[in-house]
């Protein structure tokens, strides 16, 4: 099962086993991992999952789509590297995949 | 600017207890009803005509649009992140509010915009606590060191903990969903069912561990594991929900049998020994005696709790003041080996026939260390009869 490690923005990190399909904040959540909230569910609609995806690997986790990009206006001090976890689903590919969490999510 | 609205329609609106605006295309307040000048704390005349981002604005760090979200809502009046996604009020006096808003399109012609607004600062507020204090529960639960399982009114397992994961066997991923008398040896499955449902009838919300007996798991390499279990029943709309503690005993029972063991290995060397032994506290009350010390008593009535210096064995001298220095020396003999001094003298005994034996004596302190601290818990008193050995006098 791929690994995803999260870095809180106190530096605490989490490296839990996520299945392949499921969503990067849906792996949060589900290791109880503090700092992703995911208040809708994974519906792309409440930018309370927003995570930094460390830059080797920006590029397999993919670009935002227009509705991501829109809601990320609601996110927290946002950089290129900003999506949210709600539309990264796991794949073997990003199995190692590394994420920071902002400092804040409301 | 409150010309945006007729004379009924303003009536309504001051009426509503939701707090209402009217802004325009380009973001500036047309109009605000009496409910938003009492959330926002500014009179109309204040606000209307000044810029909305006097009173929603984003916050530092986002880069929201305030009025092209507005319009975006506006052309999408159920879209699902209005369940979501609130914007943040500025009141007059500095304080922020969280608003859940919602948007229609006034004037398609003039673009103005109908936006109300509801306070959900408090109910945000509640709702991260409750958050954050099922984070900080469901931490605890996962990585305590019993395990956890929670069960359905159908006995299911919704939630299984690492630890139930390390002691079964099986993964969440996989009991989760199934029976919980999965987790059972087959003989135990029937009544089960029964003693959950009973359980649920009863009038107790939870049964702790040493209330009831052992019970056994079993696991899925077939091992079966004697448990101890506590649980407790939560009725969350009308249906049961089972959550049962599960104490791994298989260590505990171990420890106890090599114990018992050991404890009877001692207890053999002890009592088979041909010295006699006594085993004394360090106030000189003595705790144990083996079967040669009992057999030189005879009568061990009341032996067990007196004073060593004071057991029948010691000879009954006729000669009182004698006889209390030999006590005295013996109490003080005991006091000194109760600091850490070993003892080995000579010592004559009477036995039950009224023989009297010559007696190889010691007295040896045994220590105890707890932490940084060793003391004396107890003293060893032997005696070796040597009367064979002595010279006849």
């Amino acid at each position: 099962m791929p690994r995803v490690t999260y870095i809180e923005s106190n530096g605490t990190e989490h490296v839990v086993a996520v299945p392949v399909g499921v969503s990067v904040m849906q792996g949060a959540r589900d290791n109880l991992v503090p700092g992703i909230e995911g208040d809708c569910g994974g519906l792309c609609a409440c930018a309370t999952c927003h995570v930094y995806v460390e830059p080797e690997w920006a590029k397999r986790c993919g670009e935002p789509d227009e509705l991501e990009t829109n809601i990320l206006d609601f996110a927290f001090d946002v950089t290129p590297l900003s999506r949210l976890s709600c539309q990264i689903h796991v794949t073997d590919a990003l199995d190692g995949l590394v994420v920071r969490l902002p400092e804040r999510q409301y | 600017m409150s010309d945006v609205l007729g004379e009924p329609a303003r009536r309504v609106l001051d009426t509503l207890p939701e707090a209402v605006l009217i802004i325009d295309a380009a973001g500036r307040v047309r109009y605000l009803n009496d409910a938003a000048g009492e959330l926002l704390g500014y009179g109309a005349a204040e606000l209307e005509g000044c810029d909305v981002a006097t009173v929603i604005a984003s916050q530092p760090g986002q880069r929201v649009d305030v009025v092209a979200w507005l319009a975006r809502w506006a052309d999408e009046p159920n879209s699902p992140q209005l369940r979501y996604l609130t914007l943040t009020g500025r009141v007059r006096s500095g304080a922020q509010l969280r608003l859940s808003v919602r948007v229609a399109q006034l004037d398609a012609r003039r673009r103005d915009y109908l936006v109300t607004l509801r306070d959900v600062t408090a109910e945000q507020r509640e709702h991260q606590d409750v958050k954050h204090a099922y984070l900080v529960a469901s931490r605890i639960l996962a990585i305590c060191d019993d395990a956890i399982v929670n069960a359905d009114k159908d006995f299911n397992v919704t939630f299984f903990n690492r630890k139930a994961e390390a002691l079964f066997g099986v993964t969440a991923a996989e009991i989760v969903g199934r029976p919980i008398e999965r987790l059972l040896p087959q003989r135990y499955r029937a009544s089960h069912g029964r003693h959950i449902a009973a359980f649920r009838d009863a009038k107790a919300p939870s049964r702790l561990m040493g209330e009831r007996g052992e019970i056994v798991g079993l696991a899925a390499n077939g091992e079966e594991i004697p448990l101890e279990a506590s649980i407790t029943k939560v009725f969350v709309d009308g249906e049961p929900i089972f959550s049962v503690q599960l104490r791994d005993i298989r260590a505990r029972k171990a420890a106890e049998r090599a114990r018992a063991a050991s404890e009877q290995r001692f207890r053999t060397m002890f009592e088979r020994a041909l010295e006699a032994i006594a085993l004394v506290d360090p106030s000189g009350s003595v705790l144990e005696l083996n079967s040669a010390a009992r057999a030189l008593l005879g009568d061990t009535t009341g032996a067990l709790g007196r004073k060593f210096w004071l057991l029948p064995w010691w000879p009954r001298l006729a000669d009182a003041v004698e006889r209390e220095r030999r006590e005295r020396a013996m109490q003080d003999a005991v006091a000194r080996c109760a600091r850490g001094e070993e003892i080995r003298t000579r010592a004559e005994l009477v036995d039950l026939r009224a023989q009297r034996h010559v007696i190889d004596f010691s007295l040896r302190p045994v220590w105890e260390t707890v932490g940084d601290d060793r003391a004396v818990a107890s003293i060893l008193a032997e005696g070796r009869d040597i009367t064979s050995l002595v010279p006849p006098t």
